[in-house]
C-alpha cells in the first residue's frame, strides 16, 4: 500500500553525478539502509525522497503520491510529503522545550489539543523520555537528545520514516543499545524505514534489506546475509568487512570445483564458480576472520594450506590481528589463536573464497596485447 | 502502542493533506518582498540616471534626450580640480586613516601595552559619532579662530597649522576614519595565531621586528580591505570639506554636489545628476574589486572568534611610551574635540584671551529645549531611529532569510541588490528620493513627512544590518529549518516559528547598529527634509550655515549625549556588543 518507489533517480552538482539513475523499491514497513562510503550518494538520495534536494530526473512516489516526477516537473515540497526526517545533528528547535518540539508538528495537523496531549505522552514513553518533557534540548544528553529527535518525528505518525546516521553522534557503547531499541521501535510500529550510514555494523544488524551505494549506483542490494557472505563485487566484500582481495588466476573447473594459480604462489581450490564471462583473470575475496593458522605441520601438504610470514600482530581483546605476507600478498587474518613462530602455516577454507572478474584495465590490456 | 501498527496512521492525519503548490503564500512573500526591495533600492538611482540623460530638469515638460551633461561635466573646470582635489584628499586621508588604525590594532591586539582595554574604548567612540560633529568639535578647537589653535599663536606669533588645506581635511578625514580600520584588523589579529609570533621570539627575532615581519604581514588583506573601505568613505564624505574646504574654496566632489543641488539658487539638475552618477559608479567598481579580495580572505576579517589571548609580543621598554603615544592621540583628536562641544554649548563666547567661565549661559540648553523646530528635530530624529531601526531590522532580517535559507529563483540577484546601497552615497541617496518624489506622482504625500526620511534611512542601511544579521543566520544549522520542513511546515512558518526566533540575539545587534547610525545621519537627510520634519543632523547643518556656533555646538551635545544613553542602556539590557 505505502510503498516507496524510486525510478531512474539522478542528481549532478556540477559534473559530478552525485546519484546515477537509481532503481529502488521499499516495501510497507520494510527497513531498508542505504550503506556506502561519504560521497557515494546516499545523503543526496535520501535528500530526494525528503524534498530537500530537487532532483534532475526520475520518479519518487509513495504509494499513489507522486513527490517528484522530473518528465512532468512535478515536485512535492518537503511539507507536502508527510514523511518524518530524522537528522543526524537531531536538529531539536533550542528555542522550544521538547513538548513544544513535538507540538509543533501536531499542531501543524491541527491535532486537538487533547488529542495533542495524549501522543506527546504516548511517544516520549515508547522512547522513555517522559520525564523530559519541559526540558530544553541543550539540557539534554546525546542520547536522550537522539530519542527525542526520533518522538519528534513519530509523534506525527509520518507514512515513510527517514533516519540520516542517527546514530553517529553517540559514544561505541550508547550507540549499541540505541540499536537494538530503535529496531524494536521500528518493528513495533512497523513504518516503512530508509535508514542511511556508512557503517556497515548498523546496517547489518537493522536492515531488512541493505543497498550498497558507490559513485552514485546501487551496486547490491540483498539482505544482510547475502551481502556479508556473498558480496556482488570486490567494492562490496572490501566495504563490507574488509575482505583481503588478491588475484589470480583460474587453472581448470570441474565437477563444481575452481582450482586457481595465486598471483602471490600457490594454488587454491574452491567451490565458488567462475565469475560468468572471465578470461581467466580473478579477484579473490576472503574475510579476515575466516582464515585459520594451522596448528599442526600435519595439515601442511592438504589443500589450501600455505606458508606465510608475519610482519605484524596486534591484540585486539578477544581476538587477534595478524598481518601476514604470503608472497606479493599482504593478508589480515583474525583469529583467536596466533603461533608465535615468526613462519607459520595457514589455512583458507574452500568454501570462504569468493571469486570476482578481475577489473577491465587489466582485462583492457591484455586485450591490447592480444592484438598487438 | 499497537494502535501505531493498526491503521489509524492514515485516518489521524486525515485532516493533513497537502496543499497544492502553484503559487503559495511562502512563494509570495518572497517575491514581494523582493520587488519591494527593487524598487526601493533602485527607485531613487533611476531618476538620478534619466536625469543626467536629458536637457531640462525632470519636473518641466518635453525632455530631450542628450549627452550634453556629460561633455559639460568633463569640460568643467570647477569639477575637473574637483576631481584632482577629491582624488588627493581621499588618498591623503586613507593613508592617514588606515596607519593610525593599523597601529593601533597592532598595539592593543597583539602587543603587552599597558591599558589596552580602555584604549580600544576610547578609539572606537568615533564610530558612534557623525563626522559632521566631530567636524565641528576640530573646528572650534583647531580651526583658523580655534581655541587651541589661538592659544598657540599669542604664545608663538605665528599660526601653528591651516587645516584650511588639502593636508588639514585629509588629518581630520583620516583620524575620523581610523575606527573602522582599527575595528576591522583588531577582529583579525584576534583571530590570528599567536604561536607564528612566539616561533618568531624564539628564533631571536627582537620585539619590533616581530610585529615588522610576522604580524603586519598577517593583517595585510584586513589591511586592503580597510584601504577600500577608507577611500569609498573619503570620496563620500561631506561633513570635513564642507567644514574646512567650502571656506577657503576647495570644492570636492561631495561639496560640490551639496552646494550646487542643494544649496544654489537655481541648481543644475543635470549636471549634478551626472556627477553623482559618476560618484556611484566610481565606489561601486571599487566595492566590487573589495568583493573579489574579501572572497579569497573571508577569515581575516570575520568578526569574533577566541575571546582571550593567551601570549602577546613583549615591548619591555616602549609598554608606556606606546601607551603615552596612543592616550595622547586619543586625548588630542578625539577627547578635546567632542569634550569642547560640552564647553561650547554652555558659554556664550569661547576664547583663550578671556576666561570662559565669566560667560556661561545657559541660553544654548533653554533654546535646544524650547524652539519648536529643535524639539521637533530631536523627537523626530528619535522616532525615525527608533521606529526605522525595528522596521529594517525585521526587513532585513526577511531579506538574508529569503538570501540564505529559500529556494528563491533570484536569491544570487537578491543579495546583490541588497547590498548595492553601499555604493549610494547618502547624498545622493537623498538627492534620489528628492527626485522620485517630485516626478512620481503619489508619492507627493511622503514630502515634508518623516516618513520619506525614515524609507530613505532603511535603504540606505540595508548592508549594514545585511552585514550584522546573516553571518548568525549562516550559523544557525540548516536542518533546524529542514527538519520543520519535513514535519509539514512550509517556509514562511518555518521562518516565522523556527529562523526568525533563533535570530533573535543578531536582531538586537542590528536594531542597535541602526538606531545609531540613523541618530548620527545627516547627509541622507540634505534634500529631503523641510520645517516639519527637521532632525538633528540637518538642523546642525542649517546652524553651521547661519553661524550659529553656539546652537551647533549644544544640539552636537544633544546628539552625543542621546549616543551614550543608548548605546549604554543596549549594552546593559540587551547584552549587545558594538564594534564586534
Amino acid at each position: 500500500m505505502v510503498q516507496l518507489k524510486i525510478e531512474r533517480l539522478t542528481k549532478t552538482f556540477g559534473t559530478v553525478r552525485a546519484v546515477d539513475n537509481i532503481d529502488l523499491t521499499v516495501e510497507e514497513g520494510e527497513f531498508l539502509t542505504l550503506l556506502g562510503p561519504s560521497g557515494c550518494g546516499k545523503s543526496t538520495t535520501l535528500g530526494a525522497i525528503a524534498g530537500l534536494d530537487r532532483p534532475d530526473g526520475g520518479r519518487i512516489t509513495l504509494g499513489d503520491h507522486v513527490f517528484f516526477d522530473g518528465a512532468s516537473a512535478t515536485f512535492v515540497p518537503p511539507e507536502g510529503r508527510d514523511i518524518g526526517l530524522v537528522f543526524q545533528s537531531y536538529a531539536l528547535w533550542p528555542h522550544m522545550t521538547v513538548r513544544k518540539n513535538l507540538e509543533f508538528p501536531l499542531s501543524l495537523r491541527k491535532v486537538p489539543a487533547a488529542e495533542r496531549n495524549r501522543r506527546i505522552e504516548e511517544v516520549l514513553d515508547l522512547v522513555e523520555m517522559g520525564d523530559y518533557a519541559d526540558r530544553y534540548p541543550f539540557a539534554l544528553s546525546g542520547g536522550q537528545q537522539q530519542r527525542v529527535a526520533l518522538a519528534r518525528t513519530l509523534v506525527y505518525r509520518p507514512r515513510l520514516l527517514l533516519l540520516d546516521e542517527p546514530l553517529s553522534n553517540l559514544d561505541a557503547k550508547l550507540r549499541e543499545r540505541a540499536r537494538l531499541w530503535l529496531r524494536d521501535i521500528q518493528s513495533r510500529i512497523s513504518v516503512t524505514t530508509v535508514y542511511v550510514t556508512h557503517d556497515q555494523t548498523e546496517a547489518l544488524a537493522l536492515s531488512d534489506r541493505i543497498a550498497v551505494m558507490s559513485g552514485g549506483r546501487i551496486v547490491q542490494l540483498a539482505s544482510p546475509a547475502a551481502i556479508y557472505h556473498a558480496p556482488a563485487s570486490p567494492f562490496v566484500a572490501d566495504f563490507i568487512g574488509s575482505a583481503n582481495i588478491f588475484s589470480g588466476e583460474i587453472l581448470h573447473v570441474e565437477q563444481g570445483t575452481t582450482r586457481l594459480q595465486l598471483d602471490g604462489g600457490g594454488t587454491l581450490v574452491t567451490p565458488s564458480p567462475p565469475p560468468e564471462g572471465t578470461s581467466g583473470k580473478v579477484m579473490i575475496a576472503v574475510r579476515p576472520e575466516k582464515i585459520l593458522f594451522a596448528r599442526d605441520a600435519a595439515r601442511a601438504g592438504t589443500e589450501n594450506v600455505f606458508e606465510v610470514d608475519i610482519e605484524a600482530r596486534s591484540f585486539l581483546g578477544a581476538r587477534h590481528m595478524v598481518l601476514a605476507r604470503l608472497g606479493a600478498v599482504a593478508l589480515r587474518i583474525e583469529c583467536e589463536w596466533e603461533p608465535g613462530t615468526q613462519v607459520a602455516s595457514i589455512h583458507i577454507p574452500a568454501e570462504a573464497c569468493v571469486l570476482f572478474d578481475a577489473p577491465a584495465p587489466s582485462g583492457k590490456a591484455a586485450a591490447v596485447e592480444e592484438a598487438a | 502502542m499497537a494502535q501505531f501498527a493498526d491503521g489509524t496512521t492514515d485516518q489521524a492525519n486525515a485532516s493533513f493533506r497537502p496543499r497544492s503548490f502553484g503559487i503559495d503564500r511562502s512563494t509570495l512573500i518572497q517575491y514581494a518582498l523582493y520587488a519591494f526591495t527593487i524598487v526601493l533600492v533602485l527607485g531613487p538611482i533611476s531618476p538620478i540616471i534619466y536625469q543626467s540623460f536629458v536637457d531640462r530638469p525632470l519636473y518641466d515638460t518635453g525632455q530631450q534626450y542628450t549627452l550634453d551633461n556629460y561633455v559639460r561635466l568633463l569640460s568643467s573646470p570647477v569639477f575637473l580640480e574637483a576631481i584632482w582635489n577629491t582624488l588627493v584628499f581621499a588618498l591623503l586621508s586613507t593613508l592617514i586613516g588606515t596607519s593610525i588604525g593599523v597601529i593601533a590594532a597592532i598595539l592593543i591586539g597583539r602587543t603587552n601595552m599597558p591599558g589596552r582595554r580602555f584604549l580600544s574604548g576610547l578609539l572606537l567612540w568615533p564610530i558612534f559619532i557623525s563626522h559632521l560633529v566631530m567636524a565641528f568639535g576640530w573646528f572650534i578647537v583647531y580651526g583658523p579662530a580655534g581655541y587651541i589653535t589661538l592659544m598657540i599663536k599669542s604664545v608663538l606669533g605665528v599660526e601653528p597649522w591651516n587645516l584650511y588645506s588639502l593636508g588639514g581635511m585629509s588629518l581630520i578625514a583620516g583620524v575620523s576614519i581610523a575606527p573602522l580600520t582599527f575595528l576591522y584588523c583588531s577582529a583579525s589579529t584576534a583571530l590570528s595565531e599567536a604561536t607564528l609570533e612566539d616561533a618568531a621570539r624564539t628564533c631571536g627575532s627582537g620585539p619590533f621586528r616581530t610585529l615588522w615581519a610576522v604580524t603586519l604581514p598577517l593583517l595585510l588583506p584586513a589591511i586592503f580591505y580597510s584601504i577600500i573601505l577608507n577611500f569609498t568613505g573619503a570620496l563620500e564624505m561631506l561633513a570635513i570639506p564642507l567644514v574646512f574646504g567650502e571656506p577657503a574654496g576647495i570644492n570636492l566632489f561631495a561639496t560640490l554636489l551639496y552646494t550646487q543641488g542643494f544649496a544654489a539658487a537655481r541648481p543644475d539638475y543635470g549636471i549634478v545628476s551626472t556627477a553623482a552618477l559618476f560618484l556611484i559608479i566610481v565606489i561601486f567598481l571599487l566595492l566590487t574589486l573589495q568583493r573579489r579580495m574579501l572572497r579569497n580572505s573571508r577569515r581575516f576579517v570575520t568578526v569574533g572568534g577566541k575571546a582571550s589571548r593567551p601570549r602577546t609580543v613583549e615591548l619591555g621598554l616602549f609598554r608606556w611610551p606606546a601607551f603615552l603615544l596612543l592616550f595622547a592621540y586619543a586625548v588630542i583628536f578625539i577627547g578635546v574635540p567632542l569634550g569642547i562641544l560640552f564647553l561650547r554649548a554652555s558659554v556664550s563666547v569661547l576664547t583663550p584671551l578671556a576666561p570662559f567661565w565669566h560667560y556661561f549661559t545657559s541660553r544654548h540648553i533653554v533654546a535646544a529645549f524650547s524652539y519648536e523646530s529643535n524639539i521637533r528635530a530631536i523627537v523626530n530624529t528619535l522616532v525615525i531611529a527608533a521606529l526605522g531601526a525595528a522596521i529594517g531590522t525585521f526587513f532585513v532580517a526577511m531579506i538574508t532569510v529569503v538570501v540564505h535559507r529559500s529556494q528563491f529563483r533570484f536569491h544570487r540577484s537578491f543579495e546583490y541588490v541588497a547590498l548595492l546601497p553601499r555604493a549610494i552615497p547618502g547624498l545622493v541617496a537623498s538627492m534620489g528620493f528628492f527626485y522620485a518624489m517630485v516626478i512620481i506622482p503619489p508619492m507627493g504625500w511622503l514630502r515634508s513627512t518623516i516618513w520619506i526620511l525614515m524609507l530613505a534611512y532603511i535603504m540606505r542601511f540595508i548592508p549594514l544590518a545585511f552585514g550584522a544579521l546573516s553571518p548568525s543566520l549562516m550559523q544557525i544549522g540548516k536542518e533546524l529549518d529542514s527538519s520543520a520542513r519535513v514535519i509539514g511546515a512550509d517556509w514562511w512558518r518555518t521562518t516565522r516559528t523556527i529562523v526568525l526566533p533563533l535570530m533573535k540575539p543578531a536582531m538586537f545587534s542590528s536594531f542597535a547598529l541602526i538606531f545609531v547610525f540613523c541618530l548620527k545621519e545627516y547627509t541622507t537627510a540634505v534634500f529631503l527634509f523641510t520645517p516639519g520634519n527637521e532632525v538633528l543632523g540637518a538642523s546642525l547643518l542649517l546652524y553651521w550655515a547661519n553661524g550659529n556656533m553656539g546652537m551647533v555646538a549644544m544640539l552636537s551635545t544633544v546628539q552625543i549625549i542621546l549616543t551614550m544613553f543608548f548605546i549604554y542602556g543596549a549594552r546593559s539590557l540587551f547584552g549587545v556588543k558594538f564594534g564586534g
